[in-house]
Protein backbone atom coordinates (compact mmCIF):
# COMPACT_ATOMS: atom_id res chain seq x y z
CA UNK A 1 0.00 0.00 0.00
CA UNK A 2 1.39 3.02 -0.99
CA UNK A 3 1.13 6.65 0.64
CA UNK A 4 0.17 9.42 -1.25
CA UNK A 5 2.57 11.42 -2.05
CA UNK A 6 4.10 14.62 -4.73
CA UNK A 7 6.25 15.13 -7.13
CA UNK A 8 7.53 18.83 -7.63
CA UNK A 9 9.47 19.28 -11.13
CA UNK A 10 10.67 22.93 -12.29
CA UNK A 11 9.47 22.73 -15.81
CA UNK A 12 11.75 25.45 -16.49
CA UNK A 13 13.87 28.75 -15.45
CA UNK A 14 16.20 31.04 -16.53
CA UNK A 15 19.26 28.59 -15.50
CA UNK A 16 17.61 26.12 -17.83
CA UNK A 17 16.60 22.59 -16.88
CA UNK A 18 16.69 21.93 -13.00
CA UNK A 19 14.83 20.00 -10.60
CA UNK A 20 13.45 20.38 -7.08
CA UNK A 21 12.71 18.41 -4.48
CA UNK A 22 12.46 15.42 -6.85
CA UNK A 23 13.20 12.56 -4.49
CA UNK A 24 15.24 10.58 -7.05
CA UNK A 25 18.92 8.13 -5.98
CA UNK A 26 21.09 11.03 -7.86
CA UNK A 27 20.31 13.94 -9.60
CA UNK A 28 22.89 13.94 -11.03
CA UNK A 29 21.97 11.20 -13.48
CA UNK A 30 18.82 12.73 -14.23
CA UNK A 31 20.50 16.22 -15.51
CA UNK A 32 22.29 13.82 -17.57
CA UNK A 33 19.70 12.25 -18.73
CA UNK A 34 18.69 12.66 -22.66
CA UNK A 35 15.62 14.44 -23.22
CA UNK A 36 11.98 12.61 -23.03
CA UNK A 37 10.52 11.07 -25.74
CA UNK A 38 6.68 11.38 -25.40
CA UNK A 39 3.49 11.16 -26.47
CA UNK A 40 2.53 13.31 -29.83
CA UNK A 41 1.37 17.13 -28.51
CA UNK A 42 1.41 20.30 -30.79
CA UNK A 43 4.96 22.17 -31.26
CA UNK A 44 5.13 24.34 -27.93
CA UNK A 45 4.65 28.01 -28.84
CA UNK A 46 6.67 30.97 -27.85
CA UNK A 47 5.25 33.53 -26.40
CA UNK A 48 6.59 36.72 -26.74
CA UNK A 49 6.18 40.50 -25.49
CA UNK A 50 4.53 42.82 -27.46
CA UNK A 51 7.33 45.91 -26.92
CA UNK A 52 9.19 47.00 -23.78
CA UNK A 53 7.71 45.94 -20.75
CA UNK A 54 6.85 49.09 -18.38
CA UNK A 55 8.22 48.47 -15.04
CA UNK A 56 6.16 49.80 -11.98
CA UNK A 57 4.55 47.42 -10.42
CA UNK A 58 7.70 45.16 -10.19
CA UNK A 59 8.89 48.44 -7.78
CA UNK A 60 8.33 49.00 -4.59
CA UNK A 61 4.89 49.67 -2.94
CA UNK A 62 6.12 52.81 -1.70
CA UNK A 63 3.10 55.26 -2.58
CA UNK A 64 1.17 55.26 0.94
CA UNK A 65 3.10 56.00 4.32
CA UNK A 66 1.82 56.27 7.99
CA UNK A 67 3.71 57.99 10.72
CA UNK A 68 3.25 60.75 13.52
CA UNK A 69 5.77 63.45 14.75
CA UNK A 70 5.78 65.22 17.99
CA UNK A 71 7.02 68.59 17.43
CA UNK A 72 8.53 70.74 20.23
CA UNK A 73 8.92 74.51 19.99
CA UNK A 74 8.41 77.83 20.23
CA UNK A 75 5.20 80.17 19.08
CA UNK A 76 6.25 83.94 18.39
CA UNK A 77 3.78 86.09 18.53
CA UNK A 78 4.23 88.78 15.53
CA UNK A 79 1.06 90.77 16.17
CA UNK A 80 -2.17 89.99 19.29
CA UNK A 81 -4.99 91.57 20.08
CA UNK A 82 -4.34 89.85 23.40
CA UNK A 83 -1.84 90.44 26.16
CA UNK A 84 0.76 87.93 26.05
CA UNK A 85 4.32 86.87 25.96
CA UNK A 86 6.40 87.45 22.99
CA UNK A 87 7.46 83.73 22.80
CA UNK A 88 5.51 80.97 24.10
CA UNK A 89 6.07 77.26 24.52
CA UNK A 90 4.44 75.46 22.17
CA UNK A 91 3.64 71.21 21.47
CA UNK A 92 2.12 69.16 18.57
CA UNK A 93 1.16 65.38 18.37
CA UNK A 94 0.11 64.89 14.46
CA UNK A 95 -0.30 61.63 12.98
CA UNK A 96 0.85 61.52 9.91
CA UNK A 97 -0.11 59.59 6.19
CA UNK A 98 2.03 59.60 3.05
CA UNK A 99 0.58 59.61 -0.74
CA UNK A 100 2.98 59.37 -3.28
CA UNK A 101 1.77 59.66 -7.02
CA UNK A 102 3.18 56.87 -8.40
CA UNK A 103 5.59 53.97 -7.52
CA UNK A 104 8.85 54.71 -7.71
CA UNK A 105 8.18 58.64 -7.68
CA UNK A 106 9.31 61.30 -5.01
CA UNK A 107 6.23 63.29 -5.68
CA UNK A 108 3.45 63.26 -3.76
CA UNK A 109 1.17 64.81 -0.67
CA UNK A 110 1.24 64.60 2.78
CA UNK A 111 -1.72 64.61 5.41
CA UNK A 112 -1.55 65.41 8.87
CA UNK A 113 -4.06 65.81 11.89
CA UNK A 114 -3.91 65.77 15.54
CA UNK A 115 -3.59 68.65 18.43
CA UNK A 116 -1.94 71.12 18.69
CA UNK A 117 -0.91 73.06 22.61
CA UNK A 118 0.76 76.15 23.29
CA UNK A 119 0.81 77.99 26.59
CA UNK A 120 -1.83 80.25 27.42
CA UNK A 121 -4.28 77.90 27.57
CA UNK A 122 -4.58 77.13 23.57
CA UNK A 123 -5.58 73.89 22.44
CA UNK A 124 -6.30 73.00 18.82
CA UNK A 125 -7.04 70.00 16.79
CA UNK A 126 -4.98 70.55 13.66
CA UNK A 127 -5.82 68.77 10.42
CA UNK A 128 -4.38 69.72 7.38
CA UNK A 129 -2.32 68.34 3.87
CA UNK A 130 -0.24 69.47 0.95
CA UNK A 131 2.28 68.77 -1.69
CA UNK A 132 5.19 66.83 -0.09
CA UNK A 133 8.70 65.73 -1.97
CA UNK A 134 9.62 61.85 -0.36
CA UNK A 135 12.02 59.74 0.37
CA UNK A 136 15.12 62.03 -1.00
CA UNK A 137 18.30 62.55 -0.11
CA UNK A 138 21.16 59.99 2.15
CA UNK A 139 19.84 56.62 2.81
CA UNK A 140 22.71 56.57 5.90
CA UNK A 141 22.01 52.50 5.02
CA UNK A 142 18.76 52.50 6.24
CA UNK A 143 16.99 51.45 2.90
CA UNK A 144 17.02 51.60 -0.80
CA UNK A 145 15.75 55.30 -0.95
CA UNK A 146 16.23 58.56 1.13
CA UNK A 147 15.52 59.38 4.33
CA UNK A 148 14.33 63.23 3.71
CA UNK A 149 10.92 64.75 3.51
CA UNK A 150 10.07 67.97 2.81
CA UNK A 151 6.57 69.19 2.47
CA UNK A 152 4.49 72.49 2.41
CA UNK A 153 1.08 72.40 4.28
CA UNK A 154 -1.88 73.88 4.70
CA UNK A 155 -3.47 73.61 7.65
CA UNK A 156 -7.67 74.40 9.10
CA UNK A 157 -6.96 74.85 13.21
CA UNK A 158 -9.85 74.55 15.75
CA UNK A 159 -10.01 74.36 19.36
CA UNK A 160 -9.99 76.76 22.09
CA UNK A 161 -8.21 80.11 23.26
CA UNK A 162 -8.20 81.73 26.54
CA UNK A 163 -11.44 80.17 27.24
CA UNK A 164 -13.21 80.91 23.80
CA UNK A 165 -13.93 78.92 21.08
CA UNK A 166 -10.76 79.66 18.47
CA UNK A 167 -10.12 78.97 14.34
CA UNK A 168 -7.98 80.03 11.94
CA UNK A 169 -5.04 78.40 9.53
CA UNK A 170 -1.76 77.29 9.45
CA UNK A 171 0.81 77.19 6.56
CA UNK A 172 4.32 75.12 7.55
CA UNK A 173 7.09 73.94 5.80
CA UNK A 174 8.31 70.58 6.71
CA UNK A 175 11.87 69.22 6.21
CA UNK A 176 12.28 65.82 8.24
CA UNK A 177 15.52 63.13 8.07
CA UNK A 178 15.15 60.37 9.37
CA UNK A 179 13.87 60.50 13.03
CA UNK A 180 14.41 64.28 13.21
CA UNK A 181 13.02 67.19 11.81
CA UNK A 182 12.31 70.85 11.53
CA UNK A 183 9.24 73.32 10.83
CA UNK A 184 9.01 76.57 9.88
CA UNK A 185 5.20 77.94 10.13
CA UNK A 186 2.62 80.84 10.61
CA UNK A 187 -0.45 80.13 11.61
CA UNK A 188 -3.07 82.59 12.07
CA UNK A 189 -6.11 82.31 15.32
CA UNK A 190 -9.36 83.94 15.60
CA UNK A 191 -11.37 83.75 19.06
CA UNK A 192 -14.16 85.99 19.24
CA UNK A 193 -12.57 89.66 18.98
CA UNK A 194 -9.61 88.46 19.44
CA UNK A 195 -6.48 87.81 16.68
CA UNK A 196 -3.46 86.38 16.83
CA UNK A 197 -0.52 86.12 14.12
CA UNK A 198 2.23 83.84 15.08
CA UNK A 199 5.40 82.54 13.91
CA UNK A 200 5.79 78.63 14.66
CA UNK A 201 9.52 77.29 15.11
CA UNK A 202 9.74 73.56 15.86
CA UNK A 203 11.65 70.58 16.17
CA UNK A 204 10.40 67.50 15.27
CA UNK A 205 10.56 63.56 16.64
CA UNK A 206 9.01 60.93 14.83
CA UNK A 207 8.99 58.30 11.93
CA UNK A 208 7.43 57.78 8.24
CA UNK A 209 7.16 54.73 7.12
CA UNK A 210 5.61 52.63 3.97
CA UNK A 211 2.72 50.73 4.35
CA UNK A 212 3.19 47.43 2.94
CA UNK A 213 6.08 46.59 0.55
CA UNK B 1 -23.57 69.89 1.60
CA UNK B 2 -20.88 72.16 -0.50
CA UNK B 3 -18.09 70.95 1.87
CA UNK B 4 -18.69 67.40 1.23
CA UNK B 5 -18.72 67.76 -2.45
CA UNK B 6 -15.33 69.48 -2.47
CA UNK B 7 -14.07 66.44 -0.23
CA UNK B 8 -15.58 63.95 -2.28
CA UNK B 9 -14.06 65.67 -5.29
CA UNK B 10 -10.71 66.40 -3.87
CA UNK B 11 -10.79 62.61 -3.18
CA UNK B 12 -11.85 61.43 -6.87
CA UNK B 13 -9.12 63.52 -8.24
CA UNK B 14 -6.82 61.96 -5.41
CA UNK B 15 -7.13 58.88 -6.50
CA UNK B 16 -6.83 58.98 -10.40
CA UNK B 17 -3.59 60.82 -9.93
CA UNK B 18 -2.60 57.47 -7.61
CA UNK B 19 -3.59 55.09 -10.63
CA UNK B 20 -3.01 57.15 -13.67
CA UNK B 21 0.52 56.43 -13.77
CA UNK B 22 0.29 52.74 -13.15
CA UNK B 23 -0.52 50.65 -16.41
CA UNK B 24 -3.49 48.98 -17.20
CA UNK B 25 -3.79 45.22 -16.32
CA UNK B 26 -5.38 44.87 -19.26
CA UNK B 27 -2.36 46.11 -21.38
CA UNK B 28 -0.41 43.84 -19.80
CA UNK B 29 -1.70 41.26 -20.63
CA UNK B 30 -2.73 41.51 -24.00
CA UNK B 31 1.00 42.52 -24.85
CA UNK B 32 2.31 39.60 -22.44
CA UNK B 33 4.29 41.74 -20.20
CA UNK B 34 3.83 39.20 -17.72
CA UNK B 35 6.65 39.37 -15.37
CA UNK B 36 4.70 43.12 -14.55
CA UNK B 37 1.26 41.33 -14.78
CA UNK B 38 2.35 38.38 -12.37
CA UNK B 39 3.51 41.50 -9.73
CA UNK B 40 0.42 43.01 -10.10
CA UNK B 41 -1.71 40.35 -9.43
CA UNK B 42 -0.19 40.11 -5.80
CA UNK B 43 -0.64 44.37 -5.09
CA UNK B 44 -3.56 44.57 -6.69
CA UNK B 45 -7.35 44.20 -5.15
CA UNK B 46 -9.94 42.64 -7.00
CA UNK B 47 -10.23 39.18 -7.42
CA UNK B 48 -11.67 39.84 -11.23
CA UNK B 49 -8.55 41.34 -11.95
CA UNK B 50 -6.76 38.42 -10.45
CA UNK B 51 -8.49 36.10 -12.01
CA UNK B 52 -8.08 37.60 -15.56
CA UNK B 53 -4.19 37.26 -15.34
CA UNK B 54 -4.57 34.10 -14.13
CA UNK B 55 -6.52 32.93 -16.51
CA UNK B 56 -4.21 34.71 -19.24
CA UNK B 57 -1.28 32.93 -18.33
CA UNK B 58 -3.11 29.78 -18.43
CA UNK B 59 -4.19 30.08 -21.83
CA UNK B 60 -0.90 31.34 -22.96
CA UNK B 61 0.87 28.58 -21.44
CA UNK B 62 -1.24 26.07 -23.12
CA UNK B 63 -0.64 23.06 -20.68
CA UNK B 64 -1.12 19.31 -22.10
CA UNK B 65 -0.95 16.57 -19.61
CA UNK B 66 -0.96 13.16 -21.05
CA UNK B 67 -1.23 10.14 -18.39
CA UNK B 68 -0.45 6.26 -19.36
CA UNK B 69 0.31 3.16 -17.62
CA UNK B 70 3.65 1.60 -18.32
CA UNK B 71 2.77 -1.92 -20.03
CA UNK B 72 4.54 -4.97 -19.28
CA UNK B 73 6.54 -5.54 -22.72
CA UNK B 74 7.99 -2.14 -21.87
CA UNK B 75 9.05 -2.49 -18.38
CA UNK B 76 10.44 -5.64 -19.26
CA UNK B 77 12.77 -4.57 -22.20
CA UNK B 78 14.29 -2.19 -19.21
CA UNK B 79 14.46 -4.42 -16.36
CA UNK B 80 14.13 -7.77 -17.70
CA UNK B 81 11.25 -10.43 -16.96
CA UNK B 82 12.05 -11.53 -13.40
CA UNK B 83 11.44 -8.00 -12.12
CA UNK B 84 9.14 -6.99 -14.35
CA UNK B 85 6.73 -9.34 -13.25
CA UNK B 86 7.56 -8.80 -9.52
CA UNK B 87 7.00 -5.33 -9.77
CA UNK B 88 4.01 -5.28 -11.83
CA UNK B 89 2.03 -8.05 -9.52
CA UNK B 90 2.34 -5.25 -6.90
CA UNK B 91 1.99 -1.89 -8.44
CA UNK B 92 0.94 -0.33 -11.73
CA UNK B 93 4.08 2.41 -12.81
CA UNK B 94 2.65 5.59 -14.44
CA UNK B 95 4.35 8.28 -16.83
CA UNK B 96 3.04 11.36 -16.67
CA UNK B 97 4.04 13.93 -19.13
CA UNK B 98 3.18 17.62 -19.01
CA UNK B 99 4.09 20.53 -21.63
CA UNK B 100 4.06 23.75 -21.56
CA UNK B 101 4.79 26.97 -23.91
CA UNK B 102 7.82 28.95 -22.92
CA UNK B 103 6.33 31.89 -21.41
CA UNK B 104 8.39 35.69 -20.96
CA UNK B 105 8.68 35.01 -17.60
CA UNK B 106 11.44 33.72 -14.93
CA UNK B 107 9.87 30.38 -14.26
CA UNK B 108 7.45 27.99 -13.91
CA UNK B 109 7.54 24.95 -11.93
CA UNK B 110 5.18 22.33 -12.04
CA UNK B 111 3.85 19.72 -8.88
CA UNK B 112 2.01 17.11 -9.62
CA UNK B 113 -0.36 14.97 -7.01
CA UNK B 114 -2.45 11.89 -7.72
CA UNK B 115 -5.17 10.98 -5.27
CA UNK B 116 -7.72 8.24 -5.43
CA UNK B 117 -11.13 8.77 -5.00
CA UNK B 118 -11.22 7.19 -1.66
CA UNK B 119 -8.83 5.86 0.66
CA UNK B 120 -8.35 2.71 -0.22
CA UNK B 121 -5.22 2.95 -2.95
CA UNK B 122 -2.91 5.73 -3.46
CA UNK B 123 0.09 7.15 -5.95
CA UNK B 124 3.10 9.12 -4.94
CA UNK B 125 6.59 9.67 -7.25
CA UNK B 126 8.77 6.92 -8.23
CA UNK B 127 11.11 6.91 -5.25
CA UNK B 128 12.97 5.28 -2.72
CA UNK B 129 9.95 4.20 -0.48
CA UNK B 130 7.83 3.55 -2.96
CA UNK B 131 9.50 1.72 -4.90
CA UNK B 132 10.71 -0.58 -1.46
CA UNK B 133 6.38 -1.12 -1.89
CA UNK B 134 7.37 -1.98 -5.38
CA UNK B 135 9.99 -4.46 -5.02
CA UNK B 136 8.67 -5.69 -1.16
CA UNK B 137 12.79 -4.40 -0.54
CA UNK B 138 13.28 -2.85 3.14
CA UNK B 139 13.99 0.80 2.84
CA UNK B 140 17.05 1.56 4.82
CA UNK B 141 16.42 3.69 8.33
CA UNK B 142 18.38 6.25 8.93
CA UNK B 143 22.01 6.22 10.00
CA UNK B 144 23.94 7.11 13.11
CA UNK B 145 26.53 9.47 13.21
CA UNK B 146 28.89 11.05 15.46
CA UNK B 147 28.89 15.20 15.78
CA UNK B 148 31.67 17.08 17.20
CA UNK B 149 29.55 20.41 16.02
CA UNK B 150 27.97 21.98 19.10
CA UNK B 151 28.12 24.43 21.43
CA UNK B 152 30.05 22.53 24.39
CA UNK B 153 33.00 21.98 22.36
CA UNK B 154 32.83 25.50 20.36
CA UNK B 155 33.41 26.82 23.64
CA UNK B 156 35.88 24.04 24.76
CA UNK B 157 37.70 25.91 21.78
CA UNK B 158 37.19 29.09 23.13
CA UNK B 159 38.79 27.40 26.29
CA UNK B 160 42.02 26.01 24.35
CA UNK B 161 42.35 29.12 22.07
CA UNK B 162 41.96 31.48 25.54
CA UNK B 163 44.90 29.50 27.56
CA UNK B 164 47.31 29.34 24.15
CA UNK B 165 46.64 25.76 24.09
CA UNK B 166 47.75 24.50 27.83
CA UNK B 167 44.04 23.18 28.85
CA UNK B 168 44.24 20.90 25.83
CA UNK B 169 45.15 17.74 27.85
CA UNK B 170 42.58 18.04 30.05
CA UNK B 171 39.78 19.30 27.86
CA UNK B 172 37.59 16.35 26.39
CA UNK B 173 35.26 17.02 23.09
CA UNK B 174 32.54 15.04 23.09
CA UNK B 175 30.71 13.76 20.25
CA UNK B 176 27.02 13.98 20.29
CA UNK B 177 25.03 10.94 18.10
CA UNK B 178 22.56 12.08 15.04
CA UNK B 179 20.82 10.29 12.99
CA UNK B 180 20.64 11.41 8.97
CA UNK B 181 19.14 10.05 5.76
CA UNK B 182 20.50 6.78 4.40
CA UNK B 183 23.23 8.28 1.38
CA UNK B 184 22.26 7.07 -1.85
CA UNK B 185 24.92 4.60 -1.91
CA UNK B 186 23.16 3.10 1.10
CA UNK B 187 19.75 2.53 -0.50
CA UNK B 188 21.58 1.26 -3.91
CA UNK B 189 23.46 -0.90 -1.42
CA UNK B 190 20.43 -2.35 0.18
CA UNK B 191 17.57 -2.09 -2.31
CA UNK B 192 18.93 -3.19 -5.94
CA UNK B 193 16.16 -3.98 -7.30
CA UNK B 194 14.51 -0.70 -7.24
CA UNK B 195 17.89 0.97 -8.28
CA UNK B 196 17.61 -1.55 -11.22
CA UNK B 197 14.25 0.23 -11.38
CA UNK B 198 15.50 4.18 -10.69
CA UNK B 199 17.91 3.26 -13.48
CA UNK B 200 15.57 2.13 -16.09
CA UNK B 201 13.11 5.06 -15.19
CA UNK B 202 14.11 8.13 -14.55
CA UNK B 203 11.85 9.38 -11.80
CA UNK B 204 12.04 13.38 -13.32
CA UNK B 205 12.78 15.15 -17.04
CA UNK B 206 12.82 17.65 -18.53
CA UNK B 207 13.45 19.17 -21.67
CA UNK B 208 12.95 21.96 -23.90
CA UNK B 209 11.73 20.45 -26.59
CA UNK B 210 14.30 22.31 -29.42
CA UNK B 211 13.31 25.83 -27.24
CA UNK B 212 16.64 25.93 -25.77
CA UNK B 213 19.19 28.49 -26.45
CA UNK B 214 17.91 32.01 -25.86
CA UNK B 215 17.61 31.32 -22.09
CA UNK B 216 15.16 33.60 -21.51
CA UNK B 217 11.40 32.06 -21.95
CA UNK B 218 10.37 29.94 -19.53
CA UNK B 219 8.25 26.56 -20.53
CA UNK B 220 9.53 23.13 -21.26
CA UNK B 221 8.24 19.44 -21.64
CA UNK B 222 8.83 17.35 -18.09
CA UNK B 223 8.03 13.62 -17.43
CA UNK B 224 7.41 11.95 -14.26
CA UNK B 225 6.96 8.39 -12.87
CA UNK B 226 4.38 7.45 -10.70
CA UNK B 227 3.85 4.18 -8.64
CA UNK B 228 0.35 3.70 -8.24
CA UNK B 229 -1.48 0.95 -6.10
CA UNK B 230 -3.00 -1.89 -8.36
CA UNK B 231 -6.48 -0.37 -8.37
CA UNK B 232 -8.70 -0.94 -11.61
CA UNK B 233 -11.87 0.30 -10.03
CA UNK B 234 -10.07 3.92 -8.31
CA UNK B 235 -10.77 6.67 -10.14
CA UNK B 236 -7.44 9.44 -10.05
CA UNK B 237 -7.57 12.79 -9.75
CA UNK B 238 -4.23 14.58 -10.83
CA UNK B 239 -3.77 18.00 -9.55
CA UNK B 240 -1.48 20.19 -10.95
CA UNK B 241 0.17 23.04 -9.71
CA UNK B 242 1.71 25.17 -11.99
CA UNK B 243 3.99 28.51 -10.33
CA UNK B 244 4.84 31.20 -12.77
CA UNK B 245 7.73 33.61 -11.21
CA UNK B 246 8.65 37.04 -12.47
CA UNK B 247 12.10 37.99 -10.50
CA UNK B 248 13.80 40.13 -12.79
CA UNK B 249 13.96 43.75 -12.27
CA UNK B 250 11.67 43.15 -9.19
CA UNK B 251 12.91 45.22 -6.09
CA UNK B 252 14.28 44.35 -3.23
CA UNK B 253 16.32 41.24 -5.08
CA UNK B 254 11.94 39.50 -4.26
CA UNK B 255 10.54 37.29 -6.94
CA UNK B 256 6.54 37.42 -7.72
CA UNK B 257 5.03 34.29 -7.85
CA UNK B 258 1.59 32.99 -8.81
CA UNK B 259 0.26 29.91 -8.20
CA UNK B 260 -2.39 28.09 -10.71
CA UNK B 261 -3.64 25.06 -8.77
CA UNK B 262 -6.07 23.00 -11.58
CA UNK B 263 -7.64 19.40 -10.46
CA UNK B 264 -8.97 17.08 -13.14
CA UNK B 265 -10.12 13.93 -13.08
CA UNK B 266 -8.34 11.60 -15.48
CA UNK B 267 -10.39 8.32 -14.71
CA UNK B 268 -9.53 4.59 -13.86
CA UNK B 269 -6.57 3.21 -15.13
CA UNK B 270 -7.66 1.37 -17.49
CA UNK B 271 -9.83 4.73 -19.16
CA UNK B 272 -6.53 5.95 -20.18
CA UNK B 273 -6.16 4.28 -23.58
CA UNK B 274 -9.26 5.72 -24.47
CA UNK B 275 -8.97 9.35 -22.36
CA UNK B 276 -5.30 10.29 -23.36
CA UNK B 277 -4.20 7.49 -26.00
CA UNK B 278 -1.06 8.53 -27.56
CA UNK B 279 -1.84 12.07 -27.91
CA UNK B 280 -1.49 14.24 -24.71
CA UNK B 281 -4.67 16.43 -23.99
CA UNK B 282 -5.15 20.53 -23.08
CA UNK B 283 -5.53 20.34 -19.39
CA UNK B 284 -8.57 22.38 -20.19
CA UNK B 285 -10.19 19.77 -21.61
CA UNK B 286 -10.41 17.53 -18.75
CA UNK B 287 -13.26 17.32 -16.34
CA UNK B 288 -11.82 19.23 -13.64
CA UNK B 289 -12.54 21.61 -10.57
CA UNK B 290 -12.02 25.73 -10.29
CA UNK B 291 -8.46 25.85 -10.62
CA UNK B 292 -7.49 27.57 -6.97
CA UNK B 293 -5.29 31.24 -7.09
CA UNK B 294 -2.13 32.09 -4.90
CA UNK B 295 -0.19 34.96 -5.01
CA UNK B 296 2.98 36.00 -3.50
CA UNK B 297 6.37 38.64 -3.09
CA UNK B 298 9.29 37.78 -1.07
Amino acid sequence: MLRPGLLAIVVAGTSGTSLAQAPVASQEAVMASEGPVGPSVPPPRRVVEVGESPVYYRQRRDTLGWGYRIGLGASLSLASTLARPRSRFTLDVLPEFDVGFARGSRFGALFEGGYSYTTGGTHLLVVGGGPALRRFGPKFGLGPSGSMTAALLGHAVVGSMAGKTATGARASVLLHMWLIGVEVGYQYVQAGAQRGHELRLMLDLGVLAEIGR
Amino acid sequence: MRRMQGLLCASIVLVAMLGACAPRISTLVAHKHYREAICAGHDLAGEGRRRGISEALAADSETYVHVRRVGPGEVVARVGPALASEVLARVDLVEIAVRSNTLPIDGLHALVTVQGEDMGAAAAPMGWETLGVATGEQVPGPEQRVSYLTIRNFLRGVGVVATAGLSLPYTNFKGRTVWVAPSAATYAREMPKAAALLAAFVPARCGATGLQGDGDPAGQLCVVYFVFDRSPTTRWTLTLAQTYEASREVADGKTCRHERSSQVGIGATGEWGTTFGPRMRRLEELPGRPAVLGWTRE
